[in-house]
């Protein structure tokens, strides 16, 4: 078989190469007569299959890089490449087409569809995608849910579900175009803690099984302390950037974690 | 994304606002609604009328004088004395498609009988009077021309004058005073209801043309000649024949203009058409305005939706939706909300339609054309007006729809 024509500037596939590379991202707003310099000059590399945390106080610009990172929003300067990418160039459906099939997002307030089922709510990225018959959706949405251990609540309206139901609703939907890359806002932070031990043992999981890239925001050490690698934001700035030496397994903590009834 | 996924994600998002859906599709169904019973309605007046021109007789031609033009005069309309008797006895030898001609007068009279006394309008012409107009008697006779010849005393009444003076219609050998003289009464007409300009067609009295010129009036003068042709086609060739035959006998010089007009029924129903023409369309624009501010209606609520989902478009953007998937499904909701309006409105104004029918007695139809009009334009509607709040919802900033409380 003859190799495509590759593009010049395409970068060898390795397994080295970063799953985000980000070069001197900056971030500007403007409200008003005052200038808010939301980041100022990050510098990250994160390598696939890595479990990051990323904390600091609020305003600290945190969430800013992550709507970066997630295609949300674009920097004001710098250069980020996603999967070896440059979205800097792309238009704002193909930012669309990344955050649907490479990306998958988890936030702190669950945003699923109200008055959706969990299994309409899990299946919605897929009918944006198209492409695919209404059996192997289902098949999908099904593998899905059971995946986050909602198997038997696919019929349930969100106001039926726990918030440790609806986040696990919210990962499954995150899950279901295989993404590369999950990002997770405060995930946990409407969530007791032994349900966002449970949802930190989710990340986990995928992170070990499917080898996806996940970076989650959080303010509590706890949860830094289930990932890999942990960057702490201050003032636009990334301050400190550790590897986790002892890092905690979600499985075995909540083994640990007195049971307080269902 | 393909079309078949998109009317998925339309239909699960109308499902969640049922009420929302129904109160959007509310200004639709009655625009729809009011233009389609409109039209049913203005084309039911205009049949209506028709079929009171045509009750006027079969193939009426009616000749009035035209005194605008006499001597350098002008006078009033009808009330010349250009038409005589002689001209009425004329106009059958006008050629062979005029079939009878009757010369006609009319008098407004007091009728008084068994100590009761109604006012009703007098009518005289020839026995023929009864073929032109098509007019059948329930009781007795027609007058005869043995009458004519005497000026008999004799007269057929309207089934409404005959109930106002007996309280009954059998009344055929009674005696009547007309004014100071009576009358002997030889028939009872056929009941026929109202005209089409509302007037009670059995209120009259037929008698004899000598009789009521004579009698009655005291005069020579003839209000109208009226004629029927041998059929509708031969129509214009009798107008032809009558026209010229007239000039004569007026001894009218060439290029002189007529001191008499005629009238057919074709004129007649023309010029109803017209009137009837213009009704439907003043019902037609004012249901289409109802319509127009149902479509502001959705652009509204389309509008407010918007700004009420924010958060949800911005969710939508988040998992994948492109700019374009969003306008659509906006759009679509638009469209389906319009052209359901639509079709509920086709219903309600069928329904109207019946109902007007019912109240009115009138033949009422809903033309397909005005449902195909209706619904084209309803569907016009929603694209026009779901098309600004579907853009506005499209170029949402994803983490402002997001963080939108």
């Amino acid at each position: 078989m003859l190799p495509a024509p590759t593009l010049a500037a395409a970068p060898p596939a390795s397994p080295a190469r970063p799953m985000v590379q980000l070069h001197g991202i900056t971030k500007t707003y403007q409200m008003g007569d005052v200038t808010v310099r939301a980041l100022r000059g990050i510098d990250l590399d994160v390598p696939p299959g890595q479990l990051l945390a990323i904390m600091g106080a609020s305003g600290s610009g945190k969430s800013t890089l992550m709507n970066i990172i997630g295609c949300l929003d674009v920097a004001t300067s710098g250069e980020y490449l996603l999967d070896g990418q440059n979205v800097e160039r792309l238009s704002r459906d193909q930012l669309a087409g990344l955050r649907n099939r490479q990306l998958g997002f988890v936030f702190q307030s669950y945003n699923l569809m109200a008055r959706t089922s969990a299994f309409d709510n899990v299946e919605l990225p897929l009918l944006y995608a198209g492409g695919r018959s209404a059996t192997e959706r289902r098949t999908r949405v099904l593998a899905a849910l059971a995946a986050v251990g909602l198997a038997d609540r696919a019929a349930s309206l969100p106001n039926q579900l726990s918030g440790g139901q609806q986040q696990r609703v919210a990962i499954a939907r995150a899950l279901i175009n295989d993404p590369v890359l999950i990002l997770a806002d405060e995930p946990t932070g409407n969530l007791d803690s032994r349900t966002s031990v449970e949802v930190m043992g989710i990340f986990q999981r995928l992170n070990a099984e499917r080898g996806i890239t996940v970076i989650v925001v959080t303010h509590e050490e706890d949860i830094a302390s289930f990932a890999d690698r942990t960057l702490v934001f201050r003032d636009g700035l990334a301050v400190a950037d550790t590897l986790a030496t002892a890092k905690r397994d979600a499985g075995q903590v909540l083994a640990a974690l007195p049971v307080v009834g269902k | 994304m393909n079309l078949f996924n998109l009317l998925k994600i339309t239909y699960r998002s109308l499902g969640k606002n049922k009420t929302r859906a129904f109160l959007t599709m509310l200004g639709i169904v009655i625009g729809v609604g009011a233009v389609i019973a409109m039209l049913a309605i203005g084309n039911g007046t205009r049949q209506n009328i028709q079929q009171q021109i045509a009750g006027l007789g079969t193939n009426v031609i009616i000749v009035t004088p035209d005194a605008t033009n006499q001597g350098g005069v002008r006078q009033e309309v009808g009330g010349a004395v250009t038409l005589t008797q002689a001209d009425a006895d004329a106009l059958p030898g006008a050629g062979p498609a005029v079939r009878y001609a009757s010369p006609l007068v009319r008098a407004t009279v007091q009728v008084l009988a068994a100590g009761h006394n109604w006012r009703t309008t007098a009518y005289g012409a020839y026995p023929s009077y009864f073929d032109i107009r098509d007019l059948a008697l329930q009781a007795g006779t027609r007058f005869t021309t043995r009458d004519e010849q005497v000026a008999a005393k004799v007269c057929v009444v309207g089934p409404t004058v005959a109930t106002a003076l007996f309280g009954t219609t059998d009344v055929v050998g009674q005696q009547v005073r007309v004014g100071s003289i009576p009358f002997r009464i030889v028939g009872v007409l056929v009941a026929k209801g109202q005209s089409g300009a509302g007037q009670d067609q059995d209120d009259q009295l037929l008698a004899p043309f000598s009789t009521v010129q004579k009698r009655l009036l005291a005069g020579t003068s003839v209000r109208a000649i009226l004629l029927s042709a041998q059929t509708e086609a031969r129509i214009p060739e009798a107008t032809a024949g009558i026209s010229q035959r007239l000039r004569q006998r007026h001894r009218l010089a060439p290029g002189a203009p007529d001191d008499f007009a005629v009238h057919t029924q074709t004129d007649i129903s023309n010029a109803a058409g017209s009137v009837t023409g213009a009704l439907t369309v003043l019902l037609a624009s004012i249901a289409g305005i109802s319509l127009l501010v149902g479509g502001i209606g959705i652009m509204n609520i389309m509008l407010v939706s918007v700004t009420e989902r924010t958060r949800e478009i911005g969710i939508r953007l988040a998992i994948g939706a492109t700019g374009t998937d969003v306008l659509l499904q906006f759009l679509l909701e638009a469209v389906v909300l319009s052209v359901a309006g639509g079709v509920l409105g086709i219903g309600l104004g069928w329904g109207l339609a019946r109902v007007a029918a019912h109240a009115l007695h009138w033949e009422i139809t809903v033309s397909p054309s005005s449902v195909g009009l209706a619904f084209a334009f309803s569907s016009a509607i929603g694209v026009f007006f779901g098309w600004y709040p579907a853009r506005k919802a499209a170029h949402m900033n994803p983490i402002d729809a997001l963080h939108y409380e």
